[in-house]
């Protein structure tokens, strides 16, 4: 019988008339194309960098001083003046809000940035040598976890005090199970692949190999890691300083600055609506970046 | 079974060794003196000396350790500094509240999770998958405590339909339900939904078909049981999540739980009863797993043979794939 | 393309499939899985479908089950007849109906066609139940009765399909299809994934349990000597066409289409010693892809430049035995249009 032609075939010859031959198809770029397909994680990606803008441009973009208090404008709603109100110490919420951007990414970036080089590591080396070594660190890894994380945190906190590199230790501290078993889990995936085992049949030492070949290779996972826990620490830093653990009183951080207006709920409720929203659209920008980097980067995963 | 039981349960103690040596290395590290915290700035130095004594302080940090191991083994998880009463009978009367605030908080989670993961997975690739799937990643990314606040906000502040505070009254435990539960719907969802996508594309889904099985008949007899085996294997993370949580938002509720509680001891340096309280949790939390494993027996036949005959290793990774 | 020799009288037929085609459409690409099957099912017959892997005959079967998979499978053209019925006419109320009451379908793996996490005999008893409007203990019964049928004992009845084997399952398979005796059985390479030995057990069954009930039935096989074994006739499909079909002795003595000869020079003799097998030139041409003449072209034998110019038609080569291939008509090429005309 002769080709037949349906509607199907008709529309699918027309985009491939339509698609341009690939140009640079390396695994980056085609991951880039399949991030920049999907709308929720480019708007993700998009407030993400308007934040870190704002942490960045801070000084320049907030109208007063953070802590300067005037008691002549107290408890003042929202106005033009004081975009997001004051507070009962006359400072300006706009102004916190938008330091509150640069305490809470920067710590947030610390935790992540520590967590990886604690919990990760462990997790990497655990999953690189496998065997005994893996063993005994993941055993004592399931131990910390028998404590929920944001729990083992407060303790540490507890213990250590209050300010930003005892809250920085503490979600480190509180991290590395869940850490170490997802970078173990990255590692392991690419260390059952094919040019692993030729690279080591060659004879490429331990260092070299865990450095340029499985890293390389297991950095689209970390990074999926590193996104969302960017917004895990965020979280967990902003709860525990909402509850009076974690930091002390006048950094303008989101959580702080929500536990100063919880006596005024009822009379002044602005002044908790603008820092919880800046905890949601944060938390809410990283978790959409990060779901739409595990589909760009994994498509199966999804 | 029984064998299998008890393997679980001597695992135990190197949970329990672990997490009070992690908690006692921070404890000797801390600057302060227990002694002086309890007594007040107004105690002599005599009075201090006698308390240190007594609480026996003046020990090597390794002798305190195995003294207080000890005592776990008889039940005794130390005195609170605050009250001087021990920490287990301060503990006990507030966890029935906590539990039945966290089991409600995952049946809440875990109900609306699973219904939205079944409708975004028979809906794939539609609107509304996308819709469900962006809710619910939006209560996964906002803080409980805020949720909290939102729903404080919202059913007591303005409506005046649910208490702020309190579990004077049965209402009391809703919005703190509500709260925890929401935040674990992103995981259900999630689980529910691509375990389901994959059970729906089995072969006996097919034979079922074959059979001239309606698809409603085919959704839930035939495929949800299966694909609840990976939620099922999900929801012994979810309660210790949800337990974390719980610290939190009893405290913005102010509910007599464990958890405000702990928080409240953190806040007062009480170490004995955070120290007594986190290990409870620990050994609650591991007792839990293993009744959820446990479970998973009554849902997945094929592990009935295989946990009984003691070789449990390769069948619960089968079953989930 | 509807060419008369294929098509008699339908009156004793239980099936006939009349210029079927599937595709699959996905955003990619459009797979012409099967084109223009022509094809028709005495009662009580055995009709065996033979081909390599790809070939569509998996499509076909779950094209006459209604089982396409969702927005993906289309039956883009033809009429699938069942007893003078339209298949493709019926709703999907009506098909359920059809589907394990009329026809029933066993799949490939037995591994994977159970539901685990349920008792073999309320697999049994739930076709049972969907059909006939009987109490539960009745279809328990007759669970129970089928499993005795197929060689399992009754007392397995609460037992969990992970607790037999292969064979066993398959045997709970068939169980499950025979349950409310269909008109119809399909039969998808029943035996290909279960040991040798216990082929030959299931093969047996089935053939007595074919006769016995006197159910027609479409054997979806590779192997041609369970084709020689069961079967009454045979269709040889070639990338989503029947480039041959006749009466089982006919085709396997006198096969007329290169393919066919070539899959027959294929099979290792144990008469003959060769020092290697036979194996046919080249690869299945790729079904999103397909040629517009001869889709056997590149890997055939007898091949000349003609074949490149057309696509051939169903010829009845011999009394009641058809091929695809223009070796056998003479009139070419002035009736290229005739048949190349969709």
């Amino acid at each position: 019988m002769a080709k037949m032609h349906t509607p199907a075939m008709e529309r699918i010859e027309r985009k491939n008339a339509k698609r341009k031959k690939p140009v640079n198809s390396t695994p980056a770029y085609e991951s880039w194309k399949r991030f920049k397909r999907n709308p929720t994680a480019l708007i993700g990606l998009v407030v993400v960098i308007i934040l870190i803008l704002i942490a960045i441009f801070a000084p320049l973009i907030a109208p007063y001083d953070y802590q300067a208090q005037d008691y002549t404008a107290m408890m003042q709603a929202p106005s033009s003046a004081h975009w997001f109100g004051t507070d009962q110490f006359g400072r300006d919420i706009f102004s916190r809000c938008i330091y509150g951007a640069r305490y809470s990414l920067l710590i947030a970036l610390f935790c992540t940035i520590a967590a990886l080089f604690s919990g990760g590591l462990l997790g990497i080396i655990a999953g690189y040598f496998g065997g005994r070594v893996d063993t005994v660190i993941m055993r004592i890894m399931d131990i910390f976890q028998a404590i929920p994380m944001i729990m083992m945190a407060m303790c540490i906190v507890a213990v250590l005090g209050n300010g930003i590199p005892q809250l920085v230790a503490a979600i480190m501290f509180a991290s590395m199970p869940t850490m170490a078993r997802n970078n173990r889990a990255a590692i392991l995936r690419v260390r059952g692949a094919d040019y692993i085992e030729s690279s080591e049949a060659i004879g490429v030492g331990q260092v070299q190999m865990i450095l340029k070949h499985m890293i390389p290779n297991a950095v689209g996972v970390m990074i999926i890691y590193f996104v969302g826990f960017l917004a895990v620490s965020i979280m967990m830093m902003s709860s525990m300083s909402y509850i009076g653990v974690g930091l002390a009183a006048p950094t303008p951080e989101w959580g702080l600055i929500l536990n100063d207006g919880k006596s005024y709920m009822t009379t002044a409720p602005y002044m908790m609506l603008f820092p919880a929203l800046m905890i949601m659209i944060t938390c809410f920008a990283f978790n959409l970046m990060g779901d739409g980097l595990r589909d760009a980067f994994d498509p199966r995963l999804k | 079974m029984v064998k299998y039981i008890i393997k679980r349960l001597l695992l135990l103690i190197p949970i329990i060794l672990g997490v009070s040596a992690i908690i006692f290395t921070l404890k000797t590290l801390t600057p302060g003196d227990p002694a002086r915290q309890i007594l007040g700035n107004d105690a002599t130095e005599e009075q201090i000396q006698a308390k240190r004594d007594e609480l026996g302080l003046n020990d090597p940090a390794i002798v305190q350790y195995f003294r207080y191991i000890g005592g776990i083994v008889h039940g005794d998880f130390g005195k609170s500094y605050r009250t001087g009463e021990p920490v287990i009978s301060e503990i006990l009367p507030r966890l029935g509240t906590s539990a039945i605030i966290t089991l409600g908080a995952v049946a809440i989670g875990a109900f609306v999770g699973v219904l939205l993961g079944i409708l975004s997975a028979l809906k794939k690739y539609t609107w509304v998958d996308s819709l469900v799937l962006v809710i619910s990643m939006f209560f996964q990314s906002v803080p409980e405590f805020v949720v909290a606040l939102v729903l404080i906000m919202i059913f007591a502040v303005n409506l005046h339909v649910l208490p702020a505070t309190g579990i004077d009254s049965i209402k009391g435990y809703i919005l703190p339900m509500a709260t925890i539960g929401l935040a674990s719907v992103a995981n259900y969802t999630r689980i529910t939904r691509s375990s389901m996508l994959e059970v729906l594309s089995e072969d006996y889904i097919r034979t079922a078909r074959a059979k001239g099985q309606t698809e409603g008949n085919i959704t839930f007899h035939h495929a949800l049981r299966n694909a609840m085996i990976p939620v099922a294997q999900s929801i012994g993370t979810n309660i210790g999540n949800s337990i974390g949580g719980g610290m939190v938002i009893e405290t913005v509720f102010g509910i007599p739980g464990v958890g405000k509680y702990i928080v409240d001891s953190i806040t007062q340096r009480n170490y004995p009863s955070v120290l007594g309280g986190a290990l409870i949790i620990a050994i609650v939390l591991t007792v839990i797993n293993l009744i959820v494993d446990v479970s998973f027996v009554m849902i997945d036949p094929r592990l009935k043979t295989t946990i009984i005959s003691g070789s449990s290793k390769k069948a619960p990774k089968k079953a989930a794939a | 393309m509807s060419d008369k020799s294929l098509t008699r009288n339908a009156t004793d037929k239980i099936l006939v499939l009349k210029d079927l085609v599937i595709h699959y459409e996905t955003d990619e690409e459009v797979v012409e899985a099967v084109n223009g099957i022509e094809l028709e099912l005495e009662k009580g017959k055995v009709l065996g479908l033979v081909g390599e892997t790809g070939a569509g005959k998996t499509t076909t079967a779950l094209g006459i089950m209604g089982l396409l998979p969702p927005k993906v499978g289309h039956v883009v053209q033809g009429s699938i007849w069942l007893e003078g019925e339209d298949l493709l006419r019926k709703t999907e109320k009506e098909m359920r109906s059809v589907r394990g009451k009329r026809i029933s379908m066993i799949f490939q793996d037995p591994m994977t066609a159970l539901n685990p996490v349920k008792t073999v005999g309320d697999q049994i008893a739930e076709v049972v139940l969907l059909h006939n409007h009987c109490s539960k203990a009745e279809a328990m019964k007759r669970a129970q009765d089928m499993l005795a049928m197929v060689g399992i004992v009754p007392e397995r009845y609460k037992e969990y399909p992970h607790q037999f084997s292969g064979g066993m399952k398959q045997r709970i398979v068939i169980a499950i299809a025979l349950a409310c005796e269909p008109d119809l059985l399909i039969a998808d390479e029943p035996t290909t994934a279960l040991d040798v030995t216990i082929q030959a057990q299931i093969l047996d069954m089935m053939r007595k349990l074919q006769k016995d009930k006197g159910t027609s039935m479409i054997l979806i096989t590779h192997d041609l000597g369970v084709v020689a074994e069961m079967c009454d006739d045979v269709a040889v499909m070639y990338a989503g066409q029947i480039v041959e079909y006749g009466p089982l002795e006919e085709v396997f003595d006198h096969p007329k289409h290169p393919y066919t000869r070539a899959l027959y020079k294929s099979i290792p003799s144990l008469d003959k010693d060769v020092e290697r097998l036979h194996v046919i030139p080249g690869l299945v041409p790729d079904p999103a892809n397909l040629p517009a003449y001869c889709s056997f072209y590149e890997r055939c034998q007898e091949k000349c430049d003609k074949c490149r110019e057309f696509e051939p038609w169903a010829v009845e080569a011999a009394p009641g035995h058809v091929a695809k291939c223009i070796q056998y008509t003479p009139e070419w090429p002035q009736d290229v249009k005739k048949g190349g005309e969709e």
